[in-house]
């Protein structure tokens, strides 16, 4: 990349210049050639264009923030409290008054679903959280230094990918106990590897550009090399492994709290409403299908911002 | 095998006729290629009993008093203590736990007292059923549907089956099996909602029983698993040697099934051997559904009781079978890619 670009870097220099020397300047764009690595505020509006392009990734991100919108607007929006049980209406059907019908205690599901969706998401964007804390600097690490560092790192990494990530959860819930922030903690941990193989891959890949070594020679300090130029240059990728870690990240606190090992009643997520569902699928078939959709849906959702913004950064990898 | 290679082999035998050192060097490679991957398997089997004996130590507090359940005496405190050996220096403890379960001890259960390793292949048979089944309702589900996608891109059914297999790859399992507890299991008696009977009581029952626990979760993989059919097959029908195929005027079912398949199969063999893990933590939670004896049910018994040894030895043969199976895929591309061989 950065032979090629070097020859080419000069021209519009010459342009610009010349572009700047008349009068109606101001009213003239810029020329822009193509090809020349431009401010990174601009790669990244181009990004930004070609992802608007991808329709359904867009239909998915507005359906996102609404569904964000409706979990953070939960108690304007709950028809009814999501933990008062009407034990003279367990199991009841859909109504005008209980749109989703109610719970084996009485409890109204739209409202429960409403609230439960806010423990889901947070709970998703909390993993998403430990995933980045852990995965991030590991990968800048790895990748910026190589050697002794990133064979440690990625055997470790290696390893926790080769193996069943709900049963590794399962195990450290078993030592640490049950509850929702242990149990995205642990899923935070095992989800951290995705993220040091992608940032060591990508931090090597840019290792080779011209600019890095011109820092380097400029004196300039590894951390800020790191967080300067490497760091921003690896958003794209790590944007797109974001979007398809909230959605596992989703699917795993569903599975736990489904098990017991996650959200503790009182408190409901759409894993533990599923397990309510499935506990008494014999009296009512219904009871399951409100949560197991809104996972589905909302896992889908993330799957699909995430083709959508892989192929944005497609298209520009392969210019 | 592509013509490619093809003819690489043909040229092969003629120099082998002249010389033995052609032929000896593909083997000189294998063997490094197999033993690399023996070493890093080795190391990830280490990490794997790093983390497993590491357990305990996640344990919040005092691990002998947390693990020796509610308000326990110092007398009980102690038996713990004791039974575990965690008066000894770490390294000791470690080495003493690899070593006996080396020779198959995974010491007792804190809870039943009974010998882990017994508790773990005695269930262990379910788990593997399960896989089993999954394996091939992923399989049957994904060749001809990832195969139909491919031939016809970009047609009506191709976007159908994408559309089906983006939605499929966001459903959960264990919702699947739900629905199927309700809708199936409930309704007719043929496929039952819970149990398990083992293949050498009863084949049969033991496949009614695996049915549907084993269509949770090949649901789910097939639908993996047709995407990457898919892709797999559409970037061999784009090569050189299929279109020579088809100019030599070869049908298309033999171009597909010698040509195609053949070369699509690593990235297939890759992504299914990449699914067993995932496929393995699914059946956790399906056994729970289906409430089979399996190792997911023991797994979550003993969470629910930090049950640390049964946990340590659950974590450790899980691994290890994974792992097993995720070298054999490793090895596999020797057999399926003579390329890979030279």
């Amino acid at each position: 990349m950065s032979s090629t670009d070097k020859p080419r870097a000069a021209e519009p220099a010459v342009d610009r210049w010349a572009v700047w020397q008349r009068s109606d300047a101001f009213e003239v764009p810029a020329p822009v050639s193509e090809g020349v690595e431009t401010y990174r505020g601009g790669a990244f509006r181009q990004m930004v264009q070609r992802f608007m392009r991808e329709r359904a990734a867009v239909a998915a991100v507005c359906a996102l923030l609404l569904l964000t919108a409706a979990a953070l607007a939960a108690p304007l929006l709950a028809t009814h409290d999501p933990n008062a049980a009407d034990f003279s209406a367990p199991l009841a059907g859909r109504s005008a008054d209980h749109w989703l019908g109610t719970d084996q205690l009485g409890r109204d599901t739209f409202s429960r679903l409403l609230f439960a969706g806010r423990v889901s998401l947070l709970a998703a964007v909390q993993a998403l959280g430990v995933a980045l804390m852990i995965g991030v600097p590991l990968g800048l690490l790895a990748g910026y230094f190589r050697g002794k560092i990133d064979s440690i790192i990625s055997a470790v990494a290696d390893g926790i990918m080769a193996l069943p990530a709900l049963l590794l959860a399962v195990a450290i819930i078993g030592a640490t106990g049950a509850g929702l922030t242990n149990a995205m903690i642990a899923v935070g941990v095992l989800f951290a590897p995705r993220f040091i193989r992608l940032i060591r891959a990508t931090v090597i890949s840019i290792r080779e550009n011209a600019y890095i070594a011109a820092a380097v020679t400029a004196g300039t300090p590894p951390t800020r090399i790191m967080l300067r130029h490497v760091l921003p240059n690896a958003l794209p990728p790590l944007l797109v492994q974001a979007a398809f870690t909230t959605g596992f990240a989703m699917l795993a606190e569903a599975s736990l709290s489904f098990l017991g090992l996650g959200v503790q009643a009182p408190q409901a997520s759409w894993g533990s409403m599923l397990n309510d569902g499935y506990a008494n699928a014999n009296r009512s078939s219904f009871l399951a299908i409100p949560p197991g959709v809104a996972i589905a849906l909302t896992v889908l959702l993330f799957n699909v911002f995430g083709d959508g913004l892989r192929a944005a950064i497609g298209r520009e990898e392969r210019r | 095998m592509t013509n490619a290679s093809a003819t690489k082999q043909a040229s092969h035998d003629q120099r082998g006729r002249e010389s033995r050192i052609p032929d000896s060097r593909p083997s000189a490679a294998v063997l490094w290629q197999i033993g690399r991957h023996l070493l890093r398997s080795l190391l990830v089997l280490f990490l794997i009993t790093v983390f497993a004996f590491g357990l305990i130590w996640m344990v919040p507090g005092n691990p002998a008093s947390t693990l020796a359940g509610e308000f326990p005496s110092p007398e009980e405190v102690a038996a713990v203590e004791a039974k575990l050996g965690l008066d000894d220096p770490i390294p000791v403890q470690y080495g003493r736990w690899v070593g006996n379960a080396a020779q198959g001890d995974l010491g007792e259960s804190l809870r039943s007292g009974r010998s882990v390793t017994d508790e773990i292949t005695s269930r262990l048979p379910v788990t593997l059923s399960l896989t089993l089944f999954a394996v091939v309702f992923g399989l049957l589900i994904a060749l001809p549907l990832g195969t139909v996608a491919a031939l016809r891109r970009n047609s009506a059914i191709d976007r159908l089956l994408t559309v089906g297999s983006t939605v499929g790859v966001a459903t959960p399992s264990f919702f699947v099996g739900i629905i199927l507890v309700i809708t199936v299991a409930l309704n007719t008696s043929v496929f039952p909602a819970t149990g398990y009977v083992g293949p050498t009581e009863n084949v049969g029952d033991w496949i009614r029983h695996c049915i549907l626990p084993g269509l949770s979760l090949g649901l789910v993989l097939g639908a993996e698993l047709t995407r990457q059919i898919r892709s797999a097959l559409i970037e061999v029908m784009q090569s050189d040697y299929i279109r020579t195929a088809r100019a030599k005027g070869i049908s298309s079912q033999r171009v597909i099934a010698k040509h195609a398949y053949k070369n699509a199969a690593i990235p297939i063999v890759t992504i299914l051997g990449a699914q067993i893990a995932a496929l393995v933590g699914g059946t956790i939670v399906i056994e729970q559904i289906f409430a089979m004896p399996g190792i997911g049910g023991l797994a979550i018994s003993a969470v629910r009781t930090q049950d640390i040894p049964v946990i340590q030895g659950i974590v450790l043969v899980v691994g290890a079978l994974v792992l097993i199976i995720n070298t054999l895929v490793d090895l596999s591309y020797a057999f399926l890619d003579p390329r890979t061989r030279q």
